[in-house]
């Protein structure tokens, strides 16, 4: 287990891996105080002396319960076929009519590379599958957590020729700060021009300095 | 009658019409500002996955956002209107930034035909399949070295884009994409609020020097002109040469920490942003050179004891073009001072 929280509160755990421990954290309350430790070991090992949350798991999965009941209605990925269509095509049909809420369950195994319609149709009949989704009407709300191999791996071979995604390269503390608060100041001003409207924003402001990197 | 069939005809001509690439991406803007969502996002880059829980709302014209970090430190990032909430409590810190919305009006909507085409091709790709769902494939490419390239794949039924890879060259330096999502009629509050219990944490604020909203503005910027009077008067500063299709969007005075003060440029090319930060001189280590994490980055340079540092998400050629051709004109006081010697 330890090992397993260990690779989440490094972000280093494969999406089936994230996926396996959001679905625990649901349920376990033993699971959720290990991930609290296990980030106050993290910390601690990063040379970061703080008092330890027992709190925080508990915080998150019930603010995730909260919001969507997620950890009662996390589903196993299966092949695609199958599940897609026992579990998925009535409440698209509902859809058209109800259409309040939609609920889209993204799948991604290919990730890094986007597949022509043909491609993924292609896909589809092999397996392990690609790719489900699932759509629902207000009255039936399906929530999931992906699962998705080869996630991990893909993120590896992103931007491979560059330095230390979460931290600048530099080696001063002080200077990292300050390029941090920079970033945040550039995302805050800069929401609303070019694309930066177009995504979520304050993405890299959320996961800067993560890891194991200072 | 007539009139009627009319009607009836253009309006059934402009629903069939195919909407252009820039319509894609105008309609993606619009959707990530102005709809309700929640979901899970990983964002993939060199050898690293984060996960996020995202929540977004949009009610009586009013945003309000919230990210929640799944993996690594836990970390939350609350957006309401122009304010930014950064909890860090593993820091137990909580940054504070204000900015204005004026940029809202600058979106890619407006932007995308007029000054975009010059600096990048945008190009409609057809139809993907991402996880079952009908995606627009969108291509916005680079026509030069100054910018990166970004691949979007935009739900054909909601116009959120559900990926962004953002790309240079052949290299896909990172990728953002929905693994989960909904879109829910409403969104409580409940939901937008912070996890942690905050109060004993240390709070620093940023905010415009001038800012109307917030503590003491007329005291922020009287502090900011008697700090450092080069700061408070924008003419002082001036970037002799921008690289091509780039333009000064917005520049002012901001606190940025507890009593430190900076001159903030916006540039932008339409698409992408940079920013040019200038402050004076203080007792922290100088920044020279080129720094980056992940796909941005950042370049730094001393002028007359000021920190110039250039902070985008574009390659590194740009920010330091940026950087290198930022001038300080003396300003008048000193020029008179300087004729009577």
């Amino acid at each position: 287990m330890n090992e397993k929280l260990s690779a989440f509160v490094d972000g280093e755990a494969s999406a089936r891996e994230t996926a396996a421990v959001l679905r625990q954290l649901g349920r376990d309350a033993a699971y959720r105080r290990a991930l609290s430790r296990q980030a106050w070991l993290h910390e601690t090992l990063r040379g970061e002396q703080l008092p330890l949350d027992d709190g925080f798991a508990d915080r998150l999965a019930a603010r995730i319960d909260a919001e969507d009941g997620a950890s009662d209605r996390v589903i196993e990925m299966q092949p695609r076929a199958a599940r897609f269509r026992r579990h998925w095509l009535g409440p698209m049909t509902g859809f058209a009519t109800a259409a309040s809420i939609v609920t889209a369950v993204v799948l991604l195994t290919n990730v890094g590379q986007d597949a022509p319609e043909t491609q993924g149709q292609l896909a589809q009949q092999q397996t392990p599958p690609p790719a489900a989704v699932s759509v629902a009407s207000a009255t039936q709300r399906p929530v999931s957590v992906n699962a998705s191999a080869g996630l991990g791996e893909a993120a590896a071979r992103l931007g491979a020729r560059r330095g230390d995604s979460n931290h600048w390269t530099v080696s001063d503390p002080a200077i990292e700060d300050r390029l941090n608060g920079y970033l945040l100041e550039h995302n805050g001003l800069a929401r609303g021009y070019g694309l930066s409207s177009a995504t979520p924003s304050f993405v890299r402001v959320a996961t800067y300095g993560q890891g194991s990197g200072r | 009658m007539k009139l009627l069939l009319a009607v009836t005809l253009a309006f059934a001509t402009f629903a069939v019409w195919p909407a252009s690439p820039d319509d894609w991406l105008a309609r993606a803007s619009e959707a990530v500002r102005t709809s309700n969502y929640r979901g899970v996002l990983v964002y993939l880059r060199n050898g690293k996955m984060d996960t996020l829980r995202i929540v977004h709302r949009f009610a009586d014209g009013h945003e309000r956002e919230r990210l929640v970090s799944l993996t690594g430190e836990p970390r939350e990032i609350i957006r309401d209107g122009g304010v930014v909430t950064c909890v860090l409590p593993n820091k137990r810190m909580v940054l504070v930034a204000r900015h204005s919305m004026s940029g809202l009006l600058n979106s890619v909507a407006e932007l995308v035909r007029a000054e975009v085409g010059a600096n990048y091709s945008i190009e409609d790709r057809g139809t993907q399949r991402l996880a079952d769902r009908k995606c627009r494939s969108i291509a916005v490419t680079p026509r030069d070295e100054y910018r990166y390239g970004y691949h979007l794949l935009v739900d054909e039924e909601t116009n959120l884009p559900l990926k962004l890879d953002l790309v240079q060259g052949d290299e896909i330096l990172e990728q953002m994409m929905f693994t989960q999502i909904e879109f829910p009629e409403t969104i409580t509050d409940a939901s937008l609020a912070p996890t942690f219990d905050t109060e004993a944490f240390k709070w620093v604020r940023h905010q415009p020097a001038d800012a109307q909203a917030g503590a003491e503005p007329q005291e922020a910027e009287a502090a900011a002109a008697k700090s450092s009077p080069p700061l408070a008067v924008q003419d002082v500063w001036e970037v002799t040469q921008l690289p091509p299709g780039f333009r000064l969007a917005e520049s002012g005075v901001r606190r940025i920490g507890n009593g430190d003060y900076a001159r903030q440029m916006l540039f932008t090319d339409g698409v992408t942003t940079i920013s040019l930060f200038i402050a004076p001189p203080d007792s922290r280590p100088e920044f020279k050179g080129a720094t980056t994490m992940g796909a941005v980055n950042a370049y730094g340079r001393q002028i007359d004891g000021f920190q110039a540092t250039a902070v985008g998400e574009v390659p590194e050629v740009t920010v330091r073009f940026i950087t290198e051709h930022l001038r300080r004109r003396p300003t008048t006081a000193a020029a008179e001072s300087s004729t009577e010697k």
